[in-house]
């Protein structure tokens, strides 16, 4: 896996211990990752700087709970989403 | 001859224990001399400082000619010996100087320094015996060619004996060379019949008290291996007696004490707080007290590793430390103060950093390793020290040509294992990463079949656990509905158990970051947050209980209570120390209470952001003040975009498509909103 993401930034938001985390979950990342990417988001690594901890998530609950989740959106997922994050942050907390 | 009683008198003056000195060897007696003893005494102790314990294993050194042992010193101290090897060994300075003078030119140059550190007893065979035992045994390995130089066989007796070690499979070690030929042969025989490996301190027993031996030690159901033919057959009964008193483990380094010496050293473990483990038992109840005594003084925490050396020893170590500017901690006490300065020497010299690693090894194979590692380009740190500078060159080799990655978890494997987990990872398809080291190829084998018959992704974090144990966590896993992936292989099933029924208990969603904490530290969390009455949500746990405790009261002291919030504590203090008081000086604080997605972004990106917004001609948070604009909730390709759509409108002025566009974001902001209502309404009823 491939992801560019500025750590430096995300070190500063959750502490040096985020490299830790996502290092120790790294597989379970990956999958969700490639689940956002399926769905055809445009900006997986932007959502992930901001909301590392949704990525946390075991695949089978992170897809439960995004596919929900675009069901109450409605087909502009995307773009409601990427234009406001918090709406992510809020489902998966 | 000395009379008994001068003898004594001698040794109250020069504080040596008379019942060890002639237990060890009660030729002094027979052969020493009054005048002769004081003269070498008044040398060894007052101008080399040897401490008494190096004399008592040694009386034959106080017999023979005090000008032998002088020049003998003398030679040796200008030479790379590590003197307190010497010490150790003193009567190698009662040989022949011109003997002593050949031995250690020819060792040097044929076998090199560290055998001489480590068999210094050498020095006092003559070179002709060496070069007979080379030539004769000529598959000998180096190390046994010295160990049968240094025992008291004969060479023809020696031949004997290296044939009944080969007809029983006796590996050649040191302690095979205190048995003559015939008496190899019976403990053989005695092993055979009861399996016990032959090895090691089997040879310092004989037939009849190896049988006596293993029939206590059934009786007791002790292991009967090593260290037990320490000890006689009614002392291992005895010491069985104690331990099961003290609740002591028996096995290992307890034979290596009588039972009335363990009882000391219970008592005084006791008193002085310290753990009864294996090394205790390396010392005498006198000893360990001197080492407590030298350890409190120098704030030295007294573990395992101190009880390898002597409180003179400490003493010394602590002096070199302290001038070096070393932690004085474990593996630092596996060498003597003389090897450290030396060690801390090549470490300056080549600026390799001194810390606990570099200790594992002499000063003279840390150059070699250096020279090494500098030819293939090696960072010159931590575990490279776990091996020598020739098993690191075969390595090199092994991965090269298999295009591994010379760094870290490779040096914890021989080149012959790397070879065969190379071959059972290109066999099983497994990309060969560093965890892959942690394990042996047998072991690699086992656990993808594991993986396989539980259809579980072969990544790195299996290879922290056994078979036995991923099959373990794959039971637990399973029980308890939770998918087998990622982080749950950094914890054993057991700790899986516990921090599931944490989570149950607390009705917290499982996801990979609870198993990066233990139950303790779960609870600790859940704690903290229902003291300050805080939600528990997932983000809470993502930091430790006491980063978790140190935000929460940076909030309450200086903002309130109002912003004790998951997603505010659970953010790295630092941010929250720069972000708060700049929301707070362009007057926005409050609206955190209810939104709090902008504590994602880091103080520059919030400036950013917000000079942006303030170009635009819009405001940072939404009338009703509960909410930030949503320019801080896009993420990062999308505010990219928005600056450069920004940006383009003002080159372009297309006025119309400005207006469109707009109308456009309208619509989206507006469904935006919507969506937000609509979720908080849903949380609230979930809640």
């Amino acid at each position: 896996m491939n992801l560019n993401v500025n750590l430096e930034n995300m070190k500063e938001i959750y502490g040096d211990d985020i490299i830790n985390i996502i290092l120790s979950n790294i597989d379970i990342i990956e999958t969700n990752i490639q689940t956002l990417k399926k769905l055809k988001f445009d900006d997986v690594e932007g959502i992930f700087e901001r909301c590392p901890m949704m990525f946390m998530h075991f695949p089978k609950a992170f897809n439960e709970k995004i596919e929900k989740l675009i069901k109450e959106i409605g087909e502009n997922y995307i773009d409601i989403i990427q234009n406001d994050i918090s709406i992510l942050e809020k489902t998966y907390e | 001859m000395i009379d008994e009683l001068k003898l004594k008198e001698i040794c109250e003056k020069y504080e040596i224990n008379y019942e060890r000195l002639v237990g060890t060897n009660s030729n002094i007696l027979n052969s020493g001399k009054y005048e002769d003893i004081c003269k070498i005494l008044d040398f060894l102790k007052d101008e080399l400082s040897i401490v008494s314990k190096n004399i008592e294993k040694c009386p034959s050194i106080l017999y023979f000619g005090v000008e032998n042992v002088k020049a003998n010193w003398s030679f040796l101290k200008e030479q790379n010996i590590t003197m307190s090897n010497v010490e150790g060994c003193l009567h190698v300075l009662s040989t022949e100087p011109k003997e002593v003078e050949n031995t250690y030119n020819y060792i040097l140059d044929n076998y090199g320094i560290r055998y001489l550190n480590a068999r210094t007893s050498i020095l006092s065979v003559q070179l002709s015996r060496i070069r007979e035992i080379e030539r004769k045994f000529i598959d000998l390995k180096p190390k046994n060619v010295l160990q049968a130089a240094i025992s008291k066989y004969t060479i023809e007796e020696i031949e004997k004996m290296f044939e009944v070690c080969k007809k029983n499979k006796i590996e050649i070690t040191g302690s095979v060379f205190r048995k003559s030929a015939v008496e190899l042969k019976e403990i053989a025989e005695v092993c055979n019949k009861y399996k016990i490996d032959m090895i090691g301190s089997v040879f310092l027993k004989t037939k009849e008290e190896i049988e006596k031996i293993v029939e206590v030690c059934r009786k007791n159901k002790i292991e009967i291996k090593g260290s037990v033919f320490l000890k006689s057959a009614e002392e291992i009964e005895k010491i069985v007696e104690v331990c099961r008193k003290n609740k002591i483990e028996i096995k290992g380094s307890v034979f290596l004490k009588s039972a009335e010496e363990i009882e000391k050293i219970v008592e005084l473990c006791t008193k002085n707080k310290i753990e009864i483990t294996g090394s205790v038992f390396f010392k005498l109840a006198e000893e360990i007290e001197k080492i407590v005594e030298v350890c409190k003084k120098n704030k030295i925490e007294i573990t395992g590793s101190v009880f390898l050396k002597s409180a003179e020893e400490i003493e010394k170590i602590v002096e070199v430390c302290t001038k070096n500017k070393i932690e004085i901690k474990g593996n630092v006490f596996n060498n003597s103060a003389e090897e450290i300065e030396k060690i801390v020497e090549v470490c300056r010299k080549n600026k390799i950093e001194i810390t606990g690693s570099v200790f594992f090894k002499s000063a003279e194979e840390i150059e070699k390793i250096v020279e090494v590692c500098k030819k293939n380009k090696i960072e010159i740190k931590g575990s490279v020290f776990k091996k020598s500078a020739e098993e690191i060159e075969k390595i090199v080799e092994v991965c090269r040509k298999n295009k591994i990655e010379i760094k870290g978890n490779v040096f914890k494997k021989s080149a012959e294992e790397i070879e065969k987990i190379v071959e059972a990872c290109t066999k099983n398809k497994i990309e060969i990463t560093g965890s892959v080291f942690f394990k042996s190829a047998e072991e690699i084998e086992k656990i993808v079949e594991v993986c396989k018959k539980n259809k579980i992704e072969i990544t790195g974090s299996v290879f922290n656990n056994s078979a036995e144990e991923i099959e373990k966590i794959v039971e637990v896993c399973r029980k308890n509905k939770i998918e087998i992936t990622g982080s749950v292989f950094l914890k054993s099933a057991e700790e899986i158990e516990k921090i599931i029924e944490v989570c149950k208990k607390n009705k917290m969603e499982i996801t990979g970051c609870v198993f990066l904490k233990t139950a303790e530290q779960i609870e600790k969390i859940v704690e903290i947050c229902t003291n300050n009455k805080i939600e528990i949500t997932g983000s809470v746990f993502h930091r430790s209980a006491e980063e978790l405790a140190e935000n929460i009261e940076f909030l309450k002291v200086n903002y309130g209570f109002d912003y004790l919030k998951p997603l505010i504590i659970s953010k790295n203090n630092k941010n929250l120390k720069k972000v708060l008081p700049f929301l707070q000086e362009i007057e926005v604080l409050e609206t955190l209470t209810t939104s709090n997605c902008i504590l994602a972004l880091t103080l520059d990106e919030i400036k950013e952001r917000y000079d942006f917004v303030k170009n635009i001609g819009e405001e940072v948070i939404k009338s009703d003040k509960k909410v930030f604009n949503s320019i801080f909730g896009l993420s990062k390709k999308n505010y990219q975009k928005r600056v450069e759509k920004y940006l383009g409108s003002i080159s372009t002025q297309k006025l119309g498509e400005e207006v469109t566009d707009e109308l456009e974001d309208i619509e989206l902001l507006d469904k935006i909103e919507k969506v937000q209502n609509d979720l908080q309404k849903s949380n609230e009823k979930t809640k």
